[in-house]
């Protein structure tokens, strides 16, 4: 098969270079499909994780399976789902296996709702005075902490909607979960956030 | 709150710093993958991926059952063992056979019961005299005239018993009374010497 330009990859689908990818197990295709999904997923991942370091590992732990199980992919789903789908699933796994670390280490003796994050060793943030809020800097940081500190299960709900942008059909793809539980999950999400973040919204 | 807050949030949302992935991102992904390839084609890939499918932690019960089968099966026949594709074959046990021992078996004693004999009795005829003119067996002397009644002669004899008439035996009122006078004149002495003792 003739090597495919720059250009002409650019023109094609993301369904349509995952098909070609699979036929010919082109790395050109491979890299183009890198270059549409590497800075969205990141973005995702490191909102979702909050650590630059995990983010990228989780990035290339993603990637690496989309060489390796590129034959599991059918037409019947979006590719922008599925590849969502498996940063989601990698990025809730290895948060998990962080979680579980932290109890066993540190809290073994405490009882724990299932997914809720640990604060308790957490020092005080003191970020949250309004005096420090002209910042947008610091604000964005506040909230991306504000962020972690909610159940992870409307916290990936919450990126992939209000950050990422996607749809509420998209979204119920990659979580697997009905519409309606993905508005409801979403609306209170954002309850949980506000309520963290009554001192900066606070009217 | 009210729903401005919400949508300042979500517009605070939006508008967060988009978080890139690095530069040498693609590089290192590519590095990775040749690694993966170089692996896979070496087959080393293979037998760690069988590693991790297999040696699993849940699968040891069942590996353990399948060892232990497997000695059984080899224990077995480990008189036929295969060594560099030359048969080899273990001398047999030879059974060592022995003198055929006496049993002793403890056998309930069995309690011998004499057997039941005919005792046989003889019988003695005794020739009882009960006085003149009685006589119990008739056979020896029924031809006797004199110590047998007329009407015992034709007496038939059997072994059966027998109800004999015992006539009283006859009293002499002449001997009696002298034999009594013999007794009322010894009766002093008697006392006397009945006396004496006392």
């Amino acid at each position: 098969m003739d090597k495919l330009d720059k250009k002409q990859l650019a023109e094609k689908t993301d369904e349509e270079l995952i098909l070609e990818f699979q036929k010919t197990n082109s790395i050109e295709i491979y890299n183009e499909l890198v270059r549409r999904y590497k800075d969205p997923l990141m973005n995702f991942i490191f909102k979702f994780v909050g650590s630059k370091d995990l983010a990228e590992d989780i990035l290339q732990e993603t990637f690496f399976r989309l060489y390796r199980n590129k034959d599991y992919y059918t037409t019947v789903a979006k590719f922008s789902t599925w590849i969502y789908t498996i940063a989601a699933n990698l990025a809730k796994t290895e948060l998990r296996r962080r979680n579980r670390r932290a109890i066993f280490s540190i809290h073994s003796g405490n009882s724990r709702e299932e997914g809720e994050e640990i604060s308790e060793y957490e020092l005080p943030d003191d970020r949250y005075r309004p005096d420090i809020q002209t910042d947008s800097k610091i604000k964005s940081e506040i909230i991306q902490q504000a962020l972690l500190k909610v159940k992870p299960i409307y916290r990936e709900l919450i990126i992939l909607r209000d950050i990422q942008e996607l749809s509420y059909e998209e979204i119920a793809e990659i979580t697997g979960l009905k519409i309606g539980t993905v508005k409801s999950r979403i609306n209170r999400g954002r309850a949980r956030l506000q309520e963290l973040l009554k001192d900066i919204y606070y009217e | 709150m009210g729903t401005k807050d919400i949508e300042k949030l979500l517009t605070d949302l939006k508008n967060l710093p988009k978080q890139n992935a690095p530069e040498d991102f693609e590089q290192k992904l590519l590095m990775r993958i040749n690694l993966y390839e170089s692996q896979k084609s070496s087959g080393e890939l293979s037998f760690r991926r069988f590693m991790l499918n297999y040696f699993n932690p849940i699968y040891v019960p069942a590996f353990t059952i399948v060892l232990v089968a497997v000695l059984i099966v080899y224990t077995l026949n480990r008189n036929q063992i295969k060594v560099n594709s030359i048969e080899a074959s273990v001398e047999k046990a030879i059974p060592i056979v022995q003198e055929e021992q006496p049993i002793t078996k403890n056998e309930p004693q069995k309690i011998s019961v004499p057997k039941k004999r005919d005792y046989v009795v003889r019988r003695d005829r005794m020739k009882l005299n009960l006085g003149p003119g009685v006589n119990l067996d008739e056979r020896n002397n029924y031809r006797d005239v004199e110590t047998t009644t007329p009407a015992l002669v034709n007496f038939p004899f059997t072994d059966e018993p027998v109800t004999i008439r015992i006539p009283p035996p006859e009293v002499i009122f002449k001997n009696e009374l002298e034999r009594l006078n013999n007794f009322n004149n010894h009766k002093d002495s008697i006392r006397l010497i009945n006396s004496r003792r006392r």
